[in-house]
């Protein structure tokens, strides 16, 4: 019997040979999808990982001022640690584009070449691929940047510039405009000596010993610098105008004291003649006084200092002489001027005090003074500029950050798939049982076991399901994975990565599908299997078969078409969830596309200057047409990414930006971004972080900028250079809209608008290949699911179609009964699962670019939505076309050998 | 003569598996005569009602229905064929499960363009309680009734009828025989009756037996037994 059932096994593969194709095929490119994503991502992540090793992969990195001496590794190497220059220089080439030059690494974030030798020679150089396949620069090409010739000995990749950005803030990958290149140590040296370059970045990349990220830290952060070390002009100027300042208020205060010290002097030598003067007035009033008393010896009076104004008055009044008035006032005079010297002396002494006492304190206060100044003119500077973690490095592992939510999402959209799949293939052997129902009781009765009925209906789904699997599978791991990783080798600079074959993959896509089609199929061919060999000889419909309910409707065509859903309510609910399915994959697709190209249109909009300029040593006043800003970078968490906020200072009539800031250091306006990505709302406090220097910054949302370019806070200038503790009037950033006369050595980048409108389309470019993709796929899937499905329930009407037609029904009337009644439930279906594909999709995208600080705007223009319906419809009307074929198949004839 | 059939042949197959069901069938029917075809499991009796009932094609012959022939006619014409002229009663009822007994009934009132009155003819057949039940609720003989009754709403000239008591026991078949025995009285429709039931051959008003696929016998019977008078059903 069981050989029987073998031969039953090929007759139904031939005899339903274009479903289980078509089931096959759907399969199939379901598990390559599935097998190419997650397999790509896992060689990415897998390959970055091994890199880690191959590679010496910094831990981290850190700038400084001035190149560490060798006492300065020497110490910071003692635990183990490792410790490796990547000075570099940036080049302009003559494209205007930059490359950046490094020496060939020893140590740490080795090259890997992707084909020919390191640089050996003078003007001999590795170039970095991206760079390369964006110049069409080949082993043997010449490329010149800095007015230097190199000649390319290698091409390949680095791990520290995993994504090639020039700077951390660079939100996009640029190919074309920024690379590397790497020259032998002697090459380096004479490019930086030969003084056509500017500013040397000194960077160190290190791999901890017996240390932590953060005692390393400490440690560089306690190597101090003298002022007078440093050689860049322009740090210089900024010193020298700060020991300028220290030195006029030095100046001013030591003249004070010569001042203070000259005066005490001059008065201490005046009192010293006080006493020959106080001297001198006595003995002149005394002179006078002895001359008078001679003068009246004959009155017998004395005249003393004390008596002679009474005494003379007296006299006077008795005898009215004006000799004695004329002597009196003689004396007078005299005793006057004696007071006078008395007090003038008693005056100097007094200042000679005073001054000697100002000219104490004047000493006292340049003692105290030094002090002060050194506190704050402080010029005890730490060498350490900048301190970054691998992990909090975007240009590291930035490729396997990237395809980690691909993964994710691969593996669940697998699981829909397969289980939509599995779904599809119950309805057919659900049909295929009840059309073989009297076939199946008469072999019940001939003793055939329940177990041998189920592991043949099993059988041939499962095969099906195991070779696609074998085949998508295999198909995902030899072209899916390479072809898919296409765009990671597109956008990062990655070495070929051999493809790795994760046991959970394999297992996934080779198990899964056939073990997920056997249970799907045991239970349901169970159920149908339970009923009695009589019963299921004379094709016994239950009482509940089918689900009984009345319909007022005096249309019968309508009422046909709503029973006749009813009916095929499995085969709907399939083609309704391979709709929602497909839909979704399309709306990921869509998603994508129109965010980028929001990202892409709004960057340029929002964009209102040409130029930017920021500042590594800031001038003092802002360039004449310039506008000054003050910018500081800030981090922010995003499911477990750390990602830049762009912090901004503006005046209230800043013409390049919309927001206005309130004055306050902690109002802020927070830009678009921010909201689509966190939600935040006016009224909010929203908290980000300087992890270099472990704060974190609170802010109350002011208000909302429409300003859609990566995450961006707008502040009150003022209140912001009180915030991070700046001088009234410092920027580190000038807008303007015309090229302005600016010193490049002051500068660490000028971007122009032409360089963020170019950046801004490398994501649609990148993006659309996947987009393609994932609209082909959701296309497809939808096509051959509603394809399938349909064509089902019109095997399961074919009784009843022969039947009307042995009545005379016309194919008009046919297709009116069995087939627009689909067109409702498409047309119903696609405006259900259209809104509800886009809001479950709108609320897992953000997990897909959780590690890219962009705007995130997903509203479909309505016509979007109008395209999507109407491609459905149409979908379903060329699927009804097709099938119009099948239901003319159908005979008259056929009602006479089945029944249903 | 309302039907007539001429040197019908019809066979399947080619080569070894050729068999030539019909070698050449010649016969014909009155408007309002009842007519039972009998004949021996593959004697081509069921061929034949195919052949008239245009479900099935004819090698060559001639059959004409009113008048009109229906040999060489394409599907569409045979279509309307079938919708203008005919009505069918098969063994095993053939209703569609999902549809009530009186939704089973409008399948073909639909097309109809004079339909009978719907509860008129419920209420003929004895259905009017069972009109809002589903097949599976009804019993063999409701089920029958409800397939005749959906023959019979469109009020067709010819009824074509394939074993309608096949599948019943005696008490129901003779019940529905008795059922078209009053169709056939009050509306006067001519009915075509295969069967292997040799009573049924009493009621009617002609026999045509068929054997290796030509006509053996053909009568007509000049007295009938009422249908409740049958015996050995």
């Amino acid at each position: 019997m069981n050989k029987v059932l073998r031969k039953r096994l090929l007759r139904d593969l031939r005899s339903n040979f274009g479903r289980y194709l078509a089931l096959f095929l759907l399969f199939v490119m379901g598990l390559y999808l599935v097998v190419s994503i997650v397999g790509s991502s896992e060689m990415i992540i897998q390959g970055t990982e091994n890199r880690k090793a191959e590679n010496m992969v910094e831990d981290g990195q850190f700038s400084v001022f001035l190149p560490l001496s060798d006492d300065d590794i020497a110490n910071l190497t003692t635990d183990g640690t490792i410790i490796e220059p990547v000075f570099s220089l940036d080049l302009k080439t003559n494209e205007n584009a930059t490359l950046r030059l490094f020496k060939s690494r020893e140590r740490i974030n080795l090259i890997q070449l992707d084909e020919g030798a390191l640089a050996e020679k003078s003007n001999e150089a590795v170039i970095e691929k991206g760079y390369a396949e964006a110049h069409d620069l080949h082993i043997g090409d010449t490329v010149t940047a800095g007015g230097t010739d190199f000649r390319i000995t290698g091409i390949g990749s680095v791990p520290d510039y995993d994504m090639c950005i020039a700077k951390f803030s660079d939100t996009a990958v640029e190919r074309s405009v920024f690379g590397l290149l790497f020259v032998t140590a002697e090459q380096y040296d004479a490019i930086k000596e030969s003084g056509t370059v500017n500013a040397e970045e000194y960077t160190y990349a290190y791999r901890l010993g017996n240390t932590t990220d953060d005692a390393l830290k400490e440690k560089i952060k306690a190597i101090k610098i003298e002022p007078e070390q440093i050689e860049n002009k322009y740090f210089r100027e900024m010193v020298d105008e700060t020991l300028q300042e220290r030195r006029d208020i030095e100046d001013g205060i030591s003249d004070l004291k010569d001042g203070a010290d000259e005066l005490a002097n001059g008065l201490e030598e005046l009192t010293g003649h006080n006493k020959d003067l106080r001297d001198a007035a006595d003995a002149l009033f005394a002179q006078y006084l002895a001359q008078a008393n001679q003068a009246l010896a004959k009155q017998h009076i004395e005249l003393t200092a004390g008596n002679y104004a009474d005494t003379l008055e007296t006299l006077i009044a008795a005898t009215h002489s004006a000799e004695l008035a004329e002597l009196k006032s003689s004396l007078d005079e005299l005793a006057e001027f004696r007071q006078g010297i008395y007090d003038y002396t008693d005056g100097t002494a007094g200042a000679a005090d005073g001054c000697a006492a100002l000219a104490d304190g004047v000493t006292e206060l340049q003692d105290n003074t030094d002090d002060l100044l050194d506190e704050v003119f402080k010029l005890d500077i730490e060498n350490l500029t900048s301190f970054v973690k691998a992990e909090d490095n975007i240009r590291i592992a930035a490729a396997a950050g990237d395809v980690i939510m691909d993964k994710n999402a691969g593996l669940v959209a697998g699981i829909i798939i397969l289980a939509l799949f599995a779904y599809v293939i119950s309805v057919f052997v659900v049909h295929q049982i009840e059309q073989e129902q009297s076939v199946i009781g008469a072999l019940y009765a001939l003793g055939v076991k329940k177990k041998n009925l189920m592991l043949h209906y099993i059988t041939m789904p499962t095969l099906v399901a195991f070779f696609a699997a074998l085949l998508g599978t295999a198909l995902g791991f030899l072209v899916g994975v390479k072809s898919q990783a296409q765009d990671s080798y597109a956008y990062f600079s990655l070495p070929v990565f051999d493809v790795i074959y994760p046991p959970y993959l394999v297992i996934y896509a080779l198990i899964l599908p056939p073990l997920i089609s056997a249970v799907v199929n045991a239970v349901v061919i169970n159920k149908k299997l339970s009923r009695t060999a009589l019963s299921l000889m004379k094709n016994e419909q239950s009482a509940g078969s089918y689900r009984q309910f009345s319909l007022k409707t005096k249309r019968f065509p309508l009422l046909f078409a709503i029973r006749q859903l009813v009916r095929e309510s499995r085969s709907a609910i399939a083609m309704m969830l391979g709709m929602f399915v497909s839909v979704m994959v399309v709306i990921m697709g869509l998603d994508c596309y129109v965010m980028c190209e929001a990202v892409q249109r709004d960057t340029v909009n929002d964009t209102r200057y040409e130029y930017q300029y920021l500042y590594k040593y800031p001038e003092k006043t802002p360039p004449q047409g310039g506008e000054a800003a003050y910018i500081e970078t800030l981090s922010t968490d995003c499911m477990s990414y750390t990602l830049d906020v762009t912090v901004i200072g503006i005046d209230s009539n800043n013409k390049y930006f919309d927001a206005k800031p309130e004055k306050g250091k902690n109002k802020a306006v927070i830009n678009s971004s921010l909201v689509e990505r966190f939600g935040y709302q006016i009224g909010d406090r929203v908290i980000f972080s300087d992890f270099a220097a472990d704060t974190d910054y609170s802010f109350t949302v002011t208000d909302i900028s429409d300003y859609s370019v990566g995450f961006t806070i707008f502040m009150d200038i003022d209140s912001m250079r009180e915030l991070f503790g700046q001088d009234e009037g410092y920027f580190n950033t000038i807008y303007s809209d015309k090229a302005l006369d600016i010193d490049e050595g002051r500068l660490y980048s000028v971007t122009t608008k032409e360089d963020i409108t170019r950046g801004s389309s490398v994501f649609v470019e990148l993006m659309f290949p996947l987009v393609a993709t994932l609209i082909t796929a959701g296309t497809v899937i939808f096509c051959v699911v509603m394809y399938l499905m349909m064509g089902v329930m019109i095997d399961r009407a074919a009784s009843g179609i022969s039947l009307i037609k042995i009545f005379g029904y016309r194919p008009k009337e046919i297709r009116a009964l069995y087939l627009n009644g689909n067109l409702l439930i498409v047309a119903v279906g696609a405006l259900l699962a259209v809104p509800l594909a886009k809001t479950v999709m709108d609320a897992i995208y953000p997990s897909f670019i959780c590690n890219v600080a962009c705007s995130m705007k997903l509203a479909f223009p309505w016509y979007l939505y109008a395209i999507i319906f109407t491609a459905v419809i149409l979908v379903y009307f060329i699927i009804n076309r097709l099938l119009i074929g099948k239901i003319n198949r159908i005979s008259p004839a056929e009602i006479l050998k089945n029944r249903e | 003569m309302y039907l007539q059939v001429k040197d019908v042949k019809k066979s399947y197959g080619k080569d070894t598996s050729y068999v030539q069901v019909l070698k050449g069938i010649s016969t014909g029917l009155e408007r309002g005569q009842m007519c039972v075809i009998q004949g021996t499991s593959g004697s081509g009796k069921s061929t034949l009602l195919n052949c008239i009932g245009g479900l099935d094609t004819m090698d060559s012959g001639s059959i004409t229905v009113d008048g009109k022939e229906i040999f060489g006619l394409k599907p569409a014409a045979l279509s309307d064929y079938r919708r203008d002229n005919l009505g069918f009663i098969f063994q095993f009822y053939n209703l569609v499960p999902n549809l009530t007994v009186r939704e089973n009934i409008q399948i073909c009132q639909h097309i109809a363009e004079h339909p009978l009155d719907m509860d008129e003819l419920l209420e003929t057949l004895g259905l009017t309680e069972h009109q809002n039940k589903f097949p599976a609720q009804l019993s063999g003989g409701q089920q029958q009734r409800t397939a005749i009754a959906r023959a019979l709403i469109k009020n067709p000239k010819l009824l074509l009828c394939d074993e309608p008591t096949g599948a019943l026991d005696s008490k129901t078949s003779r019940d529905i025989l008795i059922l078209l025995e009053e169709i056939n009285a009050k509306y006067g429709t001519t009915m075509l009756i295969v069967t292997h039931n040799n009573s049924i051959k009493n009621m009617v008003h002609k026999v045509i037996i068929i054997k290796d696929g030509l006509v053996k016998k053909e009568y007509m019977n000049e007295t009938r037994v009422p249908a409740a008078e049958l015996e050995d059903l």
